[in-house]
């Protein structure tokens, strides 16, 4: 009986102290902005009570909404801190967009949400987002197989001002080359890896199509890879224009000289290539992995393969990333258990193999069940998406007038394949639009 | 001589049917059709076989059955109220004598140039943040309680009413309030369909607000839903078309029933007689 009182003393006098903990832990810290202490040996982080309920906002509709549901289920049913993830579809990207900078003029924010890395620029601004880099480094709470995160998502992840981690790879695509496989075997086509091939196939292609053969979605990424592929620059953090160059007048000149020869062509007014390519419009296109859902026809087999290279080896990523939000000590940890939750080898191959999108992570292709999944052949990009090697991955580096350049380029390429302006003419004027 | 001029009148107006008809026309057979008849080209006109079963996939998408019935509470509640609040100020300021009355209204109505856009943000502050609404029906009825247009409109309406009723009702003893629903408001019934029909139609389709004040799915609405079927890779149109043909069927419904009062709303309301 005595045992037992001294026992609960105990217990009592243990709950006081480590509220007392707590309580000075917060007041020293209440903002995450202090850079983590590399002298300190190891943070005192707090523990996450069960019942922990997180706010996710995503604009994941559709089947790719349908995958998040299912690994957000999973979290909830796994994760060993009972932590509940209420993941809410906020619309589009834009409409999220609106959402999340309205509820930052003081209304309920979310704890966790997904967007492009120029978006997450803006909310930087209102100094509500919190920075990784303590959590992601941390010995005991952080993420011990950093590297297994492909390169190019963890470089575009810390390509902010400051260079630190303010977000982190969510859904991410790629492109690839999407063809006609019952047309390339029965004219005896070889898949093109070289934009020399590229050219020959699409030429010998055209000839027997009788119009354009092949196709490129998103002129912006043409753009921007190409250029790159040439050996050239496209923009770099501090917002200088670097493609008023000969590499990316090379680049362009090469989709022109398709355009005018009658074998390239834009997607146009069909908007996505993926419309001409399943009426045998046009042979093969260069479009997002994200897209392949709404690839395919009964009257033939498709396949898809790496882009074709120029001189160098680059290809974009693509899609958006999840960033946390301010909250508290015990809200900002339990959501970042979500966020590695999320990038975890099984996770996010669970999240591809269900998604339109790729794993994060380099080891999850490896996974058995990934692997069983890609050589069912349901989707060729699962497998080809993956096969990039993680430094070939470019970005765009962000900085307020990033979303402009885009735009710019875009319609520099059109003006360019349309015949209103030269490619010289072209490039300068998107060059001197922005400067 | 007449008939050609009757002729043409009536292809003019058939090729102008034909135009609005179309759109329903595409959503309806596109409803019907797999995703790559939708993008073919040459454009496939009638889907055989059709595929009704976009209908039920698109149901499954979201829960669409909630959103039905917090989109009619919202549409009813907020043309209740524009009704009410539009009948009462169009009296005032069409009938009443009061100082500053025009020069409130002038003021009422310059605010009509302010894009809603602007103000996106100060009504999200003052509905969520200071009243505390957030996520709640109610957060979608009260800023449209109000209509300044509406009550443009239905002042001109009222203005039309000779004012030698409003004097001989008076004569008779009859209150401002007995006159505004025994003469004013039955006068109006056209005009008051329209606007009731307008506000109702709009708020149906309202999607950005909504979208803004609610999180959880038993608070949101039927145009949210629509949203659930394009990601940035591409667009189920099928699937979008069936989900759209369900929304918009309950009000072509209603259109139809009223549209008689509406054609005769706008037309009085809009030209002095």
């Amino acid at each position: 009986m005595k045992m037992k009182k001294i026992l609960a003393l105990l217990l009592a006098v243990l709950m006081v102290a480590s509220f007392a903990a707590c309580k000075t832990d917060t007041s020293e810290e209440p903002e995450s902005s202090k850079p983590a202490e590399s002298m300190d040996p190891l943070k005192e982080w707090p523990s996450i009570p069960a019942g922990t309920v997180l706010q996710f906002w995503h604009a994941m509709g559709g089947a790719n909404g349908a995958a998040l549901d299912l690994v957000v289920a999973k979290f909830n049913e796994e994760n060993e801190f009972g932590i509940t993830v209420e993941a809410t579809f906020q619309g589009g990207y834009t409409d999220l967009h609106t959402k999340l900078v309205s509820a930052l003029q003081g209304g309920d924010i979310p704890h966790i949400a997904q967007a492009y890395a120029n978006n997450i620029m803006v909310y930087l601004d209102s100094d509500s987002i919190v920075q990784l880099d303590e959590y992601i480094f941390d010995p005991q709470v952080g993420i011990e197989d950093w590297e297994d995160i492909i390169q190019g998502y963890r470089e575009e992840n810390s390509n902010y001002p400051d260079g630190k981690f303010y977000s982190l790879p969510f859904n991410k695509s790629t492109e690839v080359l999407y063809y006609n496989e019952t047309f390339f075997n029965a004219n005896n086509l070889t898949v093109p890896t070289t934009w020399e091939e590229l050219k020959d196939v699409s030429m010998e292609a055209s000839e027997i199509l009788g119009k354009p053969a092949f196709g490129y979605d998103s002129l912006s990424n043409l753009f921007i890879t190409w250029t790159q592929q040439a050996g050239g620059q496209y923009t770099n953090n501090n917002g200088d224009v670097l493609f008023n160059s000969p590499e990316a007048r090379e680049a362009l000149q090469f989709f022109i000289d398709g355009v005018e020869g009658g074998y390239f062509r834009t997607a146009g007014e069909d908007n996505y290539c993926s419309g001409p390519f399943n009426d045998e419009n046009l042979v093969m296109f260069i479009g997002s992995t994200s897209g392949s859902a709404y690839i395919g026809s009964d009257t033939f087999e498709w396949n898809a393969a790496m882009v074709p290279f120029g001189k160098v080896e680059k290809v974009i990523q693509q899609g958006s990333n999840m960033f946390m939000l301010k909250s508290d000590e015990v809200g900002q940890l339990a959501t970042f258990e979500f966020m590695k939750f999320l990038m975890a080898p099984e996770n996010t191959a669970l999240w591809a193999m269900n998604s339109g999108y790729l794993p994060v992570r380099d080891s999850a292709r490896e996974l058995p069940e990934y692997v069983e999944f890609v050589e069912s052949g349901v989707n060729p990009t699962k497998d080809i998406g993956t096969m990039y090697d993680g430094a070939w991955y470019i970005y765009d580096p962000v900085f307020k007038e990033s979303y402009s350049i885009r735009m710019a380029v875009e319609k520099a390429v059109e003006e360019a394949a349309t015949g209103l302006k030269t490619v010289d003419e072209a490039i300068t004027d998107a060059a001197a639009s922005i400067n | 001589m007449k008939n050609v001029y009757k002729i043409i009148t009536y292809i003019l107006l058939a090729a102008g049917a034909v135009i609005m008809l179309f759109p329903f026309f595409w959503m309806i057979t596109g409803s019907l059709k797999t995703y790559n008849q939708i993008t073919a080209t040459p454009i496939v006109w009638w889907p055989v076989p059709a595929q009704w079963n976009n209908y039920t996939t698109a149901l499954e998408y979201a829960p669409f059955d909630i959103y039905f019935i917090n989109t009619v509470i919202v549409s009813v509640g907020t043309t209740v109220s524009v009704l009410i609040t539009s009948i009462f100020a169009a009296f005032a300021f069409s009938r009443l004598k009061f100082r500053g009355r025009d020069t409130i209204f002038s003021i009422l109505l310059s605010t009509l140039m302010i894009p809603s856009q602007i103000l996106i943000i100060t009504n999200y502050v003052t509905v969520a943040v200071r009243m505390q609404l957030m996520d709640t029906l109610l957060a979608l009825i009260i800023p449209f309680t109000a209509s300044i247009f509406y009550i443009y409109l239905l002042r001109e309406f009222f203005n039309q009413i000779p004012e030698q009723l409003y004097l001989a009702a008076k004569v008779d003893g009859t209150s401002d309030w007995r006159y505004l629903w025994k003469i004013m408001v039955p006068n109006a019934k056209n005009a008051l369909i329209t606007i009731g029909l307008f506000n109702f139609i709009a708020s149906w389709n309202a999607y950005i607000w909504p979208l803004l004040l609610t999180n959880s799915e038993s608070k949101r609405v039927l145009s949210i839903g629509l949203k659930y079927f394009s990601g940035e890779a591409g667009t189920d149109y099928e699937l979008l078309m069936a989900a759209g043909t369900i929304v918009i069927a309950p009000l072509l419904v209603i259109y139809l029933f009223f549209r008689r009062y509406i054609v005769e709303g706008v037309a009085r309301s809009g030209i002095k007689g």
